[in-house]
C-alpha cells in the first residue's frame, strides 16, 4: 500500500475519522493536522522511515 | 559556552585532490548533520529564517546528492520573507529575555550575538594533509596546524565556540509563504510553468532556524614520530614546555618562531588564527570569524504543483535525512465525505471487509488508500458503487 494523500478542508469533527483511516496504511508513521483560516483542517500522513 | 568538537574521517593519502576536496566537504557536513542540522557549506553569513530557495531536483536525487556530498547546495534564492514576528516568538515567558527586542546590532569581532546559545555533541578526527587540504576545509586552523607541526597526518579535534541559534516558528513562516505566493499571480504562473516544462517536481525550501558560530578551536596532535620535512617558515622542532622548564631564556624565541610560522602560513580571509599553545607534536589554535557565520539550518519544503499551487509543508530534515517521500505524494485532495462514507466506515471496521474492499479496488486496477477512498471528494461515485457492490444500504 502506498502513503495516503493529504486531505484538505476536513471539518474539525471529522478529523479523528480521517486520521484513523490514514493510520490504517502501513506506510503511515504518524499524521499531522494543520488548521486553516476557515477552521477546517488539512490532514497529512507522515511516512515511516525506510 | 556551547562548544562543538567535530570529526573528520581519515583522508586517503592516495586520493586525488578533487576527490579529497569532496571528502573534506562531506566530512565537515556529516559532523553538522550528526547534530540534526542541515549543513551550510561553505560557511555563510547571509542565510536567515525566511529565506526561500528553489530546489529543482527530485527528492530521490536530493537524498542521493545529500548522501554523496553531505550537503545540499543553496544556490537559487527565490525570496527572503520579511517582517517575521520575532517579537511575538521571543516575547518574555518563564524567563525574561532580550531576544524579541529586534533588530539587534550586528555582532562585530569579539562580540557574541544576542541569540539563544546552542551546544553540540563532541567528536574527534584524523586528517591527512596530502592534496589541497587548505583549499577545501572551511576552517583554516587544520591545515595551518598541520603546517606548524611539519606533519602530513594528525589526530585532533575542532571545537565550535560561541554557538548560537535563532528561529521563527514554522506556522508563521508558512503563512507568510502562502500569503506571498497567493498575492502574486505571475509568480504562480512562472513556477507552475517551470514544473510543467521541466517535467519533474520542484520544491521551495524555507529556512526556519539558523545555527551560527563565532569561531572554532582546532587542536592537532601529530601522528608521525618526526615532522615530515621542514618547509620554509617552519618553526624549529622543539618542545616549548621543555624549554620553558629547562632553558627559560629560549622560550620567548621558540614562541616567536611559532608566531612567525603562523604568519607565514596565513589565516582565513576575514578571520584570524591565534596560537593558544604548541609543542613539537601538538598545537592548539583559536580561529575567529570576523562575524558569526551560519553553519547549518532547519526548515521545511513545499512542493510546487504544475497548476502553480503549493503543497503542505514537510520538514526538510525529514525529507533528506529520513528519506521521506511525503512531498512526492503530497497532492492534497479535498475532503468530500457523503452518506456512503459512514456506511463504508462501519463496513471497514472489520479487517476482513477491508481486505475485501482492497481486492475489489484491485480488480478495478485501483490502489487507493482507505483514507482517500472514504473522504476524497473525487471518489464519491466509487464509494456509491462500492456500497451497491457490498450491499451496504
Amino acid at each position: 500500500m502506498a502513503l495516503p494523500t493529504p486531505i484538505k478542508d476536513v471539518p474539525r469533527d471529522r478529523v479523528p475519522a480521517v486520521v484513523k483511516a490514514m493510520l490504517l496504511s502501513p506506510e503511515t508513521a504518524d499524521v499531522t493536522c494543520k488548521e486553516a483560516k476557515d477552521g477546517t483542517y488539512t490532514v497529512t500522513p507522515r511516512p515511516r522511515k525506510k | 559556552m556551547g562548544r562543538v568538537v567535530l570529526i573528520f574521517t581519515l583522508l586517503s593519502a592516495c586520493a586525488t585532490p578533487s576527490r579529497q576536496l569532496e571528502h573534506v566537504a562531506k566530512d565537515w557536513c556529516l559532523t553538522i548533520r550528526a547534530s540534526q542540522v542541515l549543513p551550510v557549506y561553505p560557511l555563510n553569513e547571509d542565510v536567515e529564517p525566511g529565506d526561500v530557495f528553489l530546489v529543482d531536483t527530485s527528492l530521490a536525487d536530493q537524498a542521493r546528492v545529500y548522501e554523496e556530498r553531505g550537503f545540499l547546495p543553496l544556490d537559487q534564492l527565490v525570496t527572503r520573507l520579511r517582517d517575521l514576528p520575532y517579537r511575538e516568538f521571543y516575547r518574555d515567558g518563564y524567563f525574561e529575555n532580550p531576544y524579541g527586542k529586534v533588530p539587534h546590532d550586528r555582532p562585530s569581532a569579539g562580540t557574541s550575538p544576542s541569540a539563544p546559545k546552542v551546544a553540540f555533541p563532541s567528536y574527534a578526527f584524523q586528517v591527512d594533509k596530502s592534496g589541497g587540504l587548505k583549499l577545501a576545509l572551511p576552517l583554516s586552523g587544520v591545515p595551518v596546524g598541520l603546517g606548524l607541526l611539519g606533519s602530513s597526518s594528525a589526530q585532533g579535534s575542532v571545537t565550535i565556540r560561541d554557538g548560537c541559534t535563532y528561529a521563527i516558528d514554522g506556522e508563521s513562516l508558512a503563512r507568510k509563504l502562502y500569503a506571498w505566493w497567493s498575492a502574486d499571480a505571475d509568480l504562480r504562473e512562472t513556477f507552475g510553468a517551470i514544473a510543467r516544462d521541466t517535467g519533474k517536481p520542484i520544491y521551495l525550501r524555507v529556512v526556519t532556524r539558523v545555527f551560527l558560530a563565532r569561531g572554532v578551536t582546532v587542536s592537532l596532535v601529530s601522528l608521525e614520530s618526526q615532522g615530515a620535512g621542514l618547509d620554509a617558515g617552519m618553526p624549529p622542532q622543539i618542545e616549548l614546555q621543555k624549554i620553558a622548564m629547562d632553558e627559560p631564556d629560549l622560550a620567548p624565541k621558540a614562541a616567536a618562531a611559532y608566531r612567525d610560522a603562523l604568519a607565514a602560513i596565513g589565516g582565513p580571509p576575514g578571520g584570524s588564527v591565534r596560537l593558544v599553545q604548541a609543542s613539537s607534536r601538538a598545537v592548539t589554535m583559536d580561529e575567529d570569524f570576523e562575524r558569526p557565520l551560519v553553519l547549518g539550518y532547519l526548515g521545511f519544503d513545499v512542493r510546487v504543483f504544475e497548476d502553480g499551487s503549493l503543497s503542505t509543508p514537510v520538514p526538510s530534515f525529514a525529507t533528506v535525512e529520513g528519506g521521506s517521500t511525503a512531498l512526492d505524494s503530497a497532492k492534497a485532495v479535498s475532503f468530500g465525505e457523503d452518506k456512503n462514507t459512514a456506511l463504508l466506515e462501519r463496513f471497514l471496521a472489520d479487517p476482513a471487509n477491508a481486505e475485501k474492499l482492497k481486492a475489489w479496488l484491485a480488480e478495478k486496477g485501483l490502489a487507493i488508500e482507505p483514507a482517500n477512498f472514504l473522504f476524497d471528494a473525487a471518489h464519491a461515485a466509487l464509494r456509491s458503487e462500492a456500497v451497491d457492490h457490498f450491499e451496504l444500504r
